[in-house]
């Protein structure tokens, strides 16, 4: 059982304060939807519980199962159990997954993984997540589609089995198909490893597959609702400027506005002069 | 792999994958239509060796060679490859010590071809002159060049393809890739392309800087620490040397030789 706390964290990220003062609590065996208007800092919170250099905590704290993260190096935050899924992950020439990702089995475990249980499970990994045999020989992420580098995420999640996983836009660039095998995998780890899940999307398509136990709105750095998936089906139908209003949030003015919603249907009509 | 003993002079007549230990110059024919893969190797402290490789007609010739004990001194390699015939050259300096090498191929006969990959870790002072001559038409060259330059390394390559008149339908490429770890080093790289000929292809591509953040992070973020990520982005740069020879134990005593010398799993 592990626990993700998150105590009034502020972040800023080159001198501009993007978290507020942001709470949150992440159990195993929860899916957490994590949603929100565009840059209101949804990226920046995972971001920073990893421990990317750039993100800067001002204030606050984050424990893991009772652990100072914020004393962690990153590479120790993985090995305490987080993971991120990035959106962007980096291409890395010349270093093949399957070093990476041996390699990085090797970082967790006393004796280095033998080839051969390391062969086995990562062929079975890559079968899992339908993805070319190839995928193993590839150099990492370099010449991946926007698609293999989501699956190739999972992929790594699955082999470096973390207590906390978070996915930062997984499904986009992802067809209608590698959605389902995706959401699949991710919903077979979290049921045989009671995974703690924190999910970044936009779509609740996604979230339908993943069925989230618990839902938060992040609005100008800070949660400012939160709910179960009825407010993830809510938003889907009617954006966020009714959380809004309702509120009486008042953005910044250099903040990036939510953009107003607008159906398919009215940007695909033809005005007549 | 067939251990051949130290000689002068090697002449091949049957194909075959052979270990060759040098020590001082030599002189090597590969005859017509001959395929063979060799692994030179060289134990000496000090080095001031000269090879001569004649690769002849449609012989096809993959060859490797690595430095196995600290080493100083100079290397002085002549290869010419005749009419049809392919050459893969591969050259591993990973060991401490300097080294001052000229490396010249020259694409002596129509269809000649040939790929020089050289790979170095630069702790030391680490000079190289390599020079791709095409002297008929229809030739191919390719140059590869990997380094990673640490604190207080001193690297210097210079890889010239060279296009002489009347070596028409040529082609002439070279590409060099340098990962600084510190700011305490030096490092030159001089591509040059001198063509004389105008129905020709011919390019060159260089990089040269510190380990990227991103992929540093991105690296860490799975556990490795920053040495081991630094080290698998090594590993990167010389990871190539590897597939030059199909040979699985070669290969994979190789690569545990590289592993360790980038600090991967210290």
């Amino acid at each position: 059982m592990s626990e993700l706390l998150i105590h009034n964290l502020h972040v800023d990220v080159d001198g501009k304060e993007i978290l507020k003062g942001l709470n949150l609590h992440v159990k195993s065996g929860e899916i957490h939807a994590l949603m929100g208007p565009n840059g209101n800092g949804k990226s920046t919170l995972l971001a920073a519980v990893m421990g990317h250099p750039r993100y800067h905590v001002s204030e606050g704290e984050i424990l893991l199962d009772g652990n100072n993260v914020l004393d962690m190096d990153v590479d120790e935050r993985s090995r305490a159990g987080l993971f991120l899924g990035m959106q962007y992950p980096a291409e890395v020439p010349g270093v093949t997954n399957s070093d990476f990702l041996r390699a990085a089995m090797n970082a967790r475990e006393e004796r280095p993984v033998s080839l051969y249980k390391f062969i086995k499970e990562m062929e079975k990994t890559i079968g899992d997540l339908q993805m070319k045999p190839d995928l193993a020989h590839r150099f990492l992420n370099e010449g991946f589609s926007g698609g293999e580098k989501k699956r190739n995420e999972i992929v790594q999640m699955k082999m470096l089995h973390p207590s906390i996983a978070m996915l930062d836009e997984i499904d986009s660039g992802l067809d209608v198909d590698a959605l389902k095998v995706v959401a699949d995998a991710i919903v077979d780890m979290y049921q045989k490893e009671e995974l703690g899940l924190i999910i970044v999307s936009h779509y609740e398509r996604f979230y339908q597959l993943l069925n989230p136990t618990h839902a938060h709105v992040l609005i100008d750095g800070k949660i400012v609702m939160e709910g179960d998936h009825e407010l993830v089906s809510r938003i889907d139908e009617q954006g966020y400027d009714w959380i809004i209003e309702e509120l009486g949030i008042t953005l910044d003015e250099q903040e990036e506005k939510p953009q107003p919603r607008m159906s398919l249907g009215s940007c695909a009509v033809k005005k007549e002069a | 792999m067939k251990q051949l003993e130290k000689a002068t002079h090697y002449e091949f007549h049957e194909d075959g994958c052979y270990h060759l230990v040098l020590d001082g110059d030599c002189t090597i024919t590969v005859d017509e239509r001959i395929n063979v893969q060799i692994y030179f190797t060289y134990d000496k402290e000090q080095t001031d060796q000269r090879l001569e490789l004649i690769v002849k007609p449609e012989a096809q010739v993959k060859g490797l060679f690595l430095a196995h004990a600290r080493s100083a001194g100079s290397l002085h390699h002549h290869f010419r490859v005749m009419r049809d015939a392919g050459l893969q050259i591969g050259y591993g300096e990973l060991q401490e010590g300097s080294i001052d090498a000229d490396i010249v191929c020259d694409l002596v006969e129509t269809g000649a071809n040939a790929r020089l990959l050289h790979t170095c870790l630069a702790n030391e002072h680490k000079h190289f002159h390599i020079t791709c001559n095409h002297l008929k038409p229809h030739t191919e060259g390719l140059m590869e060049n990997y380094a990673v330059v640490s604190e207080d390394g001193n690297y210097r390559m210079e890889a010239c393809g060279k296009i002489v008149k009347g070596a028409y339908g040529s082609a002439s490429h070279q590409h060099t890739h340098v990962l600084t770890m510190s700011e305490h080093h030096r490092s030159e790289v001089i591509p040059l392309l001198l063509i004389d000929e105008n129905d020709v292809e011919a390019s060159h591509a260089m990089s040269l800087g510190q380990p990227d953040r991103e992929q540093l992070y991105y690296l860490q973020s799975r556990g490795l620490s920053h040495k081991q990520a630094l080290g698998l982005l090594m590993l990167g740069y010389i990871m190539p040397l590897c597939h030059i020879i199909s040979d699985d134990d070669l290969q994979k005593q190789l690569q545990e030789l590289i592993e360790k010398k980038v600090g991967l799993y210290a």
